[in-house]
């Protein structure tokens, strides 16, 4: 080759790498492709391991329950893979009637034995799936779940190919919003039986190359710390009314890094702006500022199995050192409620707390004295606690602010230590911590989401506390069929948790986003952010 | 007849020096790091700097002004005074890890150097070995499991000495930093001093000393070691940025120094994060880290200049 044939390669390879001047979010609309932030590298696509929020998100795209969320409205329910049900008097024997035509996207007829396969998975004890007690409302699963009974006893009954029988341990009338969580969804038995089995933790069939779904997309391709993208599942139910041709989800951590990219054009919706980007990002993005409201809640879980945190006036004094109202103003910036309880407020749902003083300054004294009463008079001798974090930038800011706030009222050190996702998720699974900066956001609409976390012995519970009363209002809440009676039980379990305060509440959060109005069309706002995607119109 | 006139000679060391002081560069560098190590060492111990950890939720990003020069972060804190203690930690750490990376580094390349032959080519196909393998990656792993170890002896030092906690944790909570930036830095030292062992071993002053009857010992350190001098300090001052650098990453990605202290590389990190925001809180500790690592890096050239004119470039 002479020189020149090089130099006019070179040239023109140039010349095109300099001709798309559009960013990506420009290119990726025209291509009808949808691209979101997605906070955190996705666990696993198994909605039988996953347990993070970041993982729901592309798991609903991936996969469909008996019913789905309806793209109108907060709370109401589609049919999904089943085209109808119906429920008895008492409603706790439920019968779904699966649509016929449903398909996995290899082509197999997508049946009810699928679905009794997937509980019986997440159920199995040998699996120890981590959310397993979200299908605790089924009748005898919990029994199930702890091996003190065969599966044949579990209320779970695949009638013919296309009818499934629910048989609930107590009137659940709201069982189809539950269903909107992922751990309700089916798995390919077909696919699974030949990849290691049930009760293989470790098996393959998530991976791109194996996967099948029942849900509107499949999985196109996933680069580890890049980006996973899904693509339309031409055997989806629906597949005429799927609005775009892919979404591609990044995991970006960091939330200045996400709000850059936004403003660089390389996203179409961001899951979080940070507090202190908040009055930058509504001055220089407008209308594409999103602040809705959010059915999640932040606080700190106590290691209540590992002293001094053992003792409740240890953690009574820590909750009452904590000035909320502050780290909401100059921390937060303002994107959240203080709130000395766990459950988000709404639909007639109201805890009272514990009597406290109303005062900072009587607060503190008071922690003070419980602190004195606890054997560490003025912070004297009390080991140095670990407050582990997410890498999270406003975690951390909050966690020094808190630290700040322990040290002047109490004069007790803690050290901070930020984990990167993974490894905080698995201490905090292994209880390995003894203070963990935490958050929860509802699965479904409604408190026993929040409340549930704290059965003994949880999935996600995570901090050694129990109590035999709270359990017990727990089980009556999920006997009763009566809505009033449900949530004083609901109620009560929760106040009960309070008294005892294995986590100090800090706030109920807002969801601050930016999401491009150009290039965006038909989204709403969810309290759980469970928007449907399919339902979003990409343009160009 | 005129009387001959007898000039004094002058010493290497003196030398050296003279030629040093005609570098400007290299002087106004050495004035600069002078000034930037009575900043961060002695200046905080007067009370005319704040303390650095201490927050003020009503006086947030507030931007310069007399009694905050250079503002205040994220959560009221003073960051002129941050900006001065993330100082002292970068610069020791810089110091101390060099210090160990040194003595492991000259020790090692002088017996390497000094013995030969297989015992020379094996301890050279360790550090070559070494030298393979991803550095940082290394420094994660060892820091993390030293950690613990480290903790317990800042926990026996408290004890010991009754001293404030947090006074001592700061300096000791680097400690796994120090050890881990200092025990894989020293591959680089090794080799250099090991061909210069080699050079000077083949000098007649050496064969000399040998058929006087010299111990090896003796041989090593009073008539190799002071001989290498000039190389290991011109290295010396050109590791301590690239180990500075290292620190900041290590603190850039989460380990290093633990909240709420800081050093250069978590100031940076923060202000990078809030750039748009108040870009104070990037420009002030990056252009402190930058300028010190300017400063090294001429100080480190002058001196090759001055102790080894044969080394210099024109």
């Amino acid at each position: 080759m002479n020189v020149y044939a090089f130099l006019a390669i070179t040239l023109s390879c140039l010349l095109t790498a300099c001709g798309d001047r559009r960013s990506s979010s420009e290119r990726f609309a025209q291509d009808g492709i949808l691209i979101i932030g997605n906070n955190s590298e996705p666990q696993s696509q198994d909605p039988h391991k996953a347990t993070a929020v970041a993982d729901g998100k592309i798991i609903s795209t991936l996969l469909e329950g008996l019913v789905r969320p309806a793209p109108t409205q907060d709370g109401e329910v589609l049919p999904g893979t089943a085209e109808r049900w119906e429920h008895n008097d008492r409603a706790d024997v439920w019968t779904f009637y699966l649509n016929p035509s449903a398909q996995w996207s290899d082509g197999t007829p997508l049946t009810a034995h699928d679905f009794e396969y997937a509980y019986k998975r997440l159920l199995h004890p040998q699996f120890a799936g981590k959310y397993a007690e979200m299908l605790y409302p089924l009748l005898r699963a919990e029994d199930f779940n702890k091996g003190r009974c065969d599966w044949e006893q579990v209320g779970v009954k695949a009638l013919d190919k296309h009818t499934l029988q629910l048989t609930l341990s107590g009137p659940t009338p709201h069982l189809p919003r539950l269903m909107l969580h992922f751990t309700w969804f089916p798995i390919p038995k077909h696919k699974v039986e030949v990849l290691g089995g049930m009760l293989d933790r470790r098996s393959l069939w998530t991976r791109p190359e194996n996967w099948v779904g029942n849900g509107a997309y499949v999985i196109a391709e996933h680069r580890f710390n890049d980006y996973l993208s899904v693509k339309p599942n031409p055997r989806y139910l629906r597949a005429a009314e799927v609005k775009n041709r892919g979404v591609r989800f990044l995991p970006i951590v960091n939330g200045y890094t996400e709000t850059r990219m936004y403003m660089g054009g390389k996203l179409h919706i961001t899951n979080n702006v940070p507090p202190e980007m908040l009055a930058y990002a509504a001055a220089e993005c407008k209308q594409d500022f999103c602040r809705d409201p959010y059915y999640c809640t932040i606080f700190y879980r106590l290691n209540t199995s590992r002293p001094p945190l053992h003792d409740s006036r240890v953690r009574r004094a820590l909750h009452l050192a904590i000035n909320r109202s502050a780290l909401v103003d100059k921390v937060v910036r303002g994107a959240g409620t203080p709130t000395v309880t766990f459950t988000p407020p709404g639909a007639g749902y109201s805890v009272s707390a514990a009597t406290e003083p109303n005062t900072q300054a009587e607060r503190e004294a008071l922690a003070r004295q419980l602190l004195a009463e606890a054997g560490f008079d003025g912070g004297k001798g009390f080991p140095v606690l670990e407050l582990m974090t997410t890498s999270r930038d406003v975690q951390r800011v909050m966690a020094e602010t808190i630290q700040a706030m322990w040290e002047q009222v109490l004069g007790i050190h803690v050290d901070i230590r930020s984990c990167e996702w993974t490894a905080y998720k698995s201490a905090q699974q292994n209880m390995e911590y003894d203070i963990s900066s935490s958050s929860w956001s509802g699965d479904y609409l409604d408190p026993a989401t929040f409340v549930e976390l704290w059965r003994s012995g949880g999935g996600n519970n995570c901090t050694g506390w129990g109590s035999a009363a709270c359990d017990a209002a727990l089980e009556s809440a999920r006997a009763t069929g009566d809505a009033d009676e449900r949530r004083a039980h609901l109620q009560r379990a929760e106040e009960l948790m309070l008294r005892d305060l294995p986590i100090l509440p800090l706030y109920h959060s807002e969801r601050t986003y930016l999401r491009s109005r150009q290039h965006v069309n038909n989204w709403q706002p969810r309290l759980l952010d469970n928007f449907p995607l399919d339902a979003v119109e990409v343009k160009p | 007849m005129a009387k001959p006139t007898y000039t004094q000679g002058n010493s290497l060391s003196k030398d050296a020096w003279l030629r040093l002081s005609r570098n400007r560069a290299a002087m106004t560098s050495l004035g600069f790091l002078l000034l930037m190590v009575f900043a961060c060492f002695i200046l905080p111990l007067f009370p005319i700097i704040d303390n650095p950890n201490s927050t003020d939720l009503n006086n947030i990003a507030a931007p310069c002004s007399w009694e905050h020069p250079f503002g205040t972060d994220q959560l009221g804190r003073d960051l002129l005074a941050r900006v001065l203690y993330g100082g002292r930690i970068s610069l020791l750490v810089g110091l101390v890890a060099t210090v160990v990376a040194l003595i492991i580094g000259l020790v090692y390349g002088l017996i390497s150097g000094y013995i030969g032959g297989r015992t020379d080519a094996l301890m050279m196909r360790t550090v070559d070995v070494l030298f393979a393998l991803p550095f940082i990656v290394l420094v994660i792993v060892f820091s993390l499991s030293i950690e613990e170890p480290s903790r317990n002896l800042t926990a026996a030092i408290v004890e010991l000495t009754g001293w404030r906690r947090e006074s001592v944790a700061p300096i000791l909570g680097l400690v796994p930093l120090f050890i881990a930036i200092g025990a894989l830095g020293w591959l680089t030292l090794a080799r250099i001093v090991r061909t210069q062992t080699l050079e000077i071993k083949a000098q007649e002053y050496i064969m000399a000393a040998q058929s006087l009857g010299l111990g090896h010992l003796n041989i090593l350190f009073r008539h190799i070691a002071p001989n290498l001098l000039g190389t290991v300090v011109v290295y010396t001052t050109l590791a301590v940025p690239g180990i500075m650098l290292t620190e900041s990453t290590l603190s850039f990605i989460g380990l290093g120094v633990k909240a709420p202290n800081s050093s250069w590389g978590t100031l940076i990190k923060e202000g990078a994060d809030r750039m748009e925001v108040s870009p104070e809180l990037l420009i002030f500790p990056a252009a402190f880290f930058c300028l010190t690592l300017l400063a090294l890096n001429f100080l480190g050239d002058g001196l090759r200049d001055a102790i080894d004119p044969r080394a210099a470039k024109d």
